[in-house]
């Protein structure tokens, strides 16, 4: 495809001019092609600037109506980013040069211009026409808003991703003047409406050169999504703020509960143990019921300062290798007796070479003892612990022969107040309601899980699974665990 | 009923409601022989004047708290051996820390239960020298008890 140069002429001497248009269609090749037409004053050149743009201007400098360098000033005023190209006589070669200073690109003796000279300089229009395209190409296609304004406020262009911001077609803003306030320094923000309700722009500008005239360049960027990020961020701030708040006013209110209690606590064991005078049987029973009460309160305080701890994410963790068959052994020789003591037959089935876990042994200890406490109140007549080998590490299983979970019950049990109906009556033990969310925000910070469902031919079962320890790690505790037996 | 026992405890607490309460349990309960004092400077006092085989000890307390009491007591020649027995309502994370870096015997956490606390004091009293206990308390602590969770 053929490229047009547009270019125009600006001389009153009609056989001058017709030379010119002679070399010009010569000029022309395969590629290029040059449009030329012709003005004999400045008031005609001045006219056609004002009806359509050209590539180049080739001016001779004594017109009618105008001579010397004011010509080239009035020229440059109208269209300052049209390159010029002086034409002069001999006589007046000095002229050319001072034109070159007053902002001309270049200037030909009339006398000598041949056919290659113009096109040299015709060229040099081409190229920066080249050039402007690959600039207007770049802010085409910058994703924020570009908008360039004159030092009269005139938009003289405007970017797609600006005109798509301001909510304008071309025609709407190129010529007429910006109509938002441009920031004084810095930043400034405007709001605009947008597709999704309102959109908030962020102004900058800075000043440059803009076809040869100081100009300012004024950048849009829409941060409209990056101030509903920072209204999100501030919101999680504040709510952990409000969080870190409850935690503090739990922990204090749950300490200072505990010196009243422990006040209680002892007064009525003195009265429980006749230090302070004989009681009736009836006296017996109401301070009996009084002091499980109080037991009940400080196991609910205690479990309510665990997992308040946990929740907070202030728990320490202590991570270990572990070996889960002498663990479970551990947990269950301390608690033989007391199942002993209900009747309830205790079974332990390891499976031969487990792998060692990592956990936090107390921890551990804590979720199984409550898991074997909560076996006992179900139990019947028995409950097994069962460790197996699973993916990626071991699955410890706690399992009575009670009456097993109500359906639809299983993943609630972990929620906080959550029991099941009590087996034993009023008058046994009862739970705090936050055992097993205890239990499973342990099992958590020990990056295993807990889960629970009915086992065939028994009742509840509850499962841990704990991650394995590195082979490494669990080698040299291994190691040193040889060496200590 | 546990067995009576004859051993001088001190009790330093600011709440008075569970002196009153402690000094009935130990004295008519345990049969301990108990001196009261509400604040650290008393305590000091009584400390070097009652000469308790063990000290059972508040640590929130106004002026002077109870580690501080602590540090004050393994100063002075005359009541650095005395066995401490913290009981606290505060469980912080680093309770087993600060007691075992004070020569504390042992930690109880309020409310405490009977069983335990005579157990504390009974195994302190007669406790000739609690600093040779140290290292035997060291190997107890790495297995980190923590007394939140026995509640």
């Amino acid at each position: 495809m053929k490229e047009t140069i547009s270019v125009l002429l600006i001389e009153d001497d009609p056989d001058y001019t017709l030379l010119m248009n002679l070399y010009i269609n010569e000029a022309c090749g395969e590629h290029i092609k040059f449009d030329m037409q012709c003005a004999v004053s400045l008031a005609q050149g001045l006219d056609l600037l004002a009806r359509r743009e050209f590539d180049i201007i080739l001016l001779d400098l004594m017109l009618p109506d105008s001579q010397g360098l004011d010509t080239l000033s009035a020229l440059r005023c109208r269209a300052p980013g049209t390159p010029i190209v002086v034409l002069t006589n001999l006589a007046l070669e000095n002229t050319g040069i001072s034109a070159i200073g007053a902002g001309a690109q270049d200037f030909l003796i009339k006398s000598k211009v041949d056919q290659e000279q113009l096109r040299r300089a015709i060229g040099y229009a081409l190229e920066r026409s080249r050039l402007y395209g690959q600039m207007e190409g770049l802010a085409s296609s910058a994703p924020d808003g570009i908008v360039i304004v004159d030092a009269a406020r005139m938009v003289r262009y405007a970017n797609p991703a600006a005109l798509a911001l301001l909510g304008r077609a071309m025609e709407d803003v190129q010529g007429r003047e910006f109509e938002h306030p441009l920031p004084d320094g810095g930043a400034s923000g405007l709001t605009l409406p947008g597709p999704d309700g309102v959109t908030t722009v962020e102004l900058r500008q800075s000043a440059i050169q803009w076809r040869g005239a100081p100009a300012r360049l004024i950048t849009l960027r829409d941060i409209t999504q990056l101030r509903k990020f920072e209204q999100i961020k501030a919101e999680i701030a504040e709510r952990r703020r409000l969080d870190k708040l409850k935690d503090n006013l739990l922990s204090t209110v749950s300490h200072e509960l505990r010196t009243p209690l422990s006040i209680i606590k002892m007064a009525v064991g003195s009265i429980r143990d006749r230090l302070v005078g004989p009681l009736t049987s009836d006296q017996v029973k109401m301070i009996q019921t009084a002091d499980r009460n109080i037991s009940r309160l400080t196991r609910i305080l205690g479990n309510f300062l665990d997992l308040s701890r946990l929740e907070s994410g202030n728990a320490c963790v202590d991570l270990q290798p572990l070996d889960p068959g002498e663990l479970i052994r551990e947990i269950t020789d301390d608690l033989r007796m007391t199942y002993k003591a209900k009747h309830v037959l205790l079974l332990v089935e390891a499976a031969q070479g487990l792998p060692w876990v990592r956990a936090d042994r107390d921890m551990i200890t804590q979720v199984l003892g409550n898991l074997l406490d909560n076996a006992l109140r179900y139990a019947r007549e028995r409950v097994q612990v069962r460790a197996k080998p699973a993916e990626g590490g071991v699955v410890i299983s706690v399992i009575d022969d009670g009456r097993g979970i109500p359906e639809g019950m299983a993943a609630d049990l972990f929620d906080k107040f959550i029991q099941l109906d009590r087996p034993k009556g009023g008058a046994g033990y009862k739970g705090t309601g936050l055992g097993l969310a205890i239990c499973r925000e342990i099992m958590s910070l020990n990056g295993g899980s807990i889960w629970a469902e009915n086992v065939k031919g028994w009742g509840a079962g509850f499962h841990i699974s704990l991650p394995a320890s590195a082979p490494a790690a669990a080698a040299a505790a291994g190691g040193q665990r040889a060496q200590s037996t | 009923m546990p067995n009576p026992h004859s051993g001088r405890v001190l009790i330093v607490d600011d709440e008075s409601d569970l002196t009153e309460a402690l000094a009935i349990r130990l004295t008519s309960g345990w049969g301990f022989t108990v001196a009261v004092a509400h604040d650290a400077e008393e305590g000091l006092r009584k400390a070097s004047v009652f000469m308790p085989e063990v000290i059972l000890l508040d640590i929130a307390m106004p002026r002077i708290d109870g580690w501080e009491m602590c540090r004050r007591l393994r100063d002075d020649p005359n009541t650095r051996n005395i066995p401490i027995v913290v009981m606290t309502a505060w469980a912080t994370d680093d309770l087993q820390r600060l007691a075992a870096s004070e020569c504390v015997t042992k930690v109880l956490l309020k409310p405490a239960e009977d069983q335990e606390l005579l157990a504390a004091l009974k195994s302190s009293c007669g406790v000739a020298r609690p600093r040779d206990a140290q290292a035997e308390r060291g190997r107890k602590h790495r297995r980190r008890s923590h007394p939140r969770r026995r509640h």
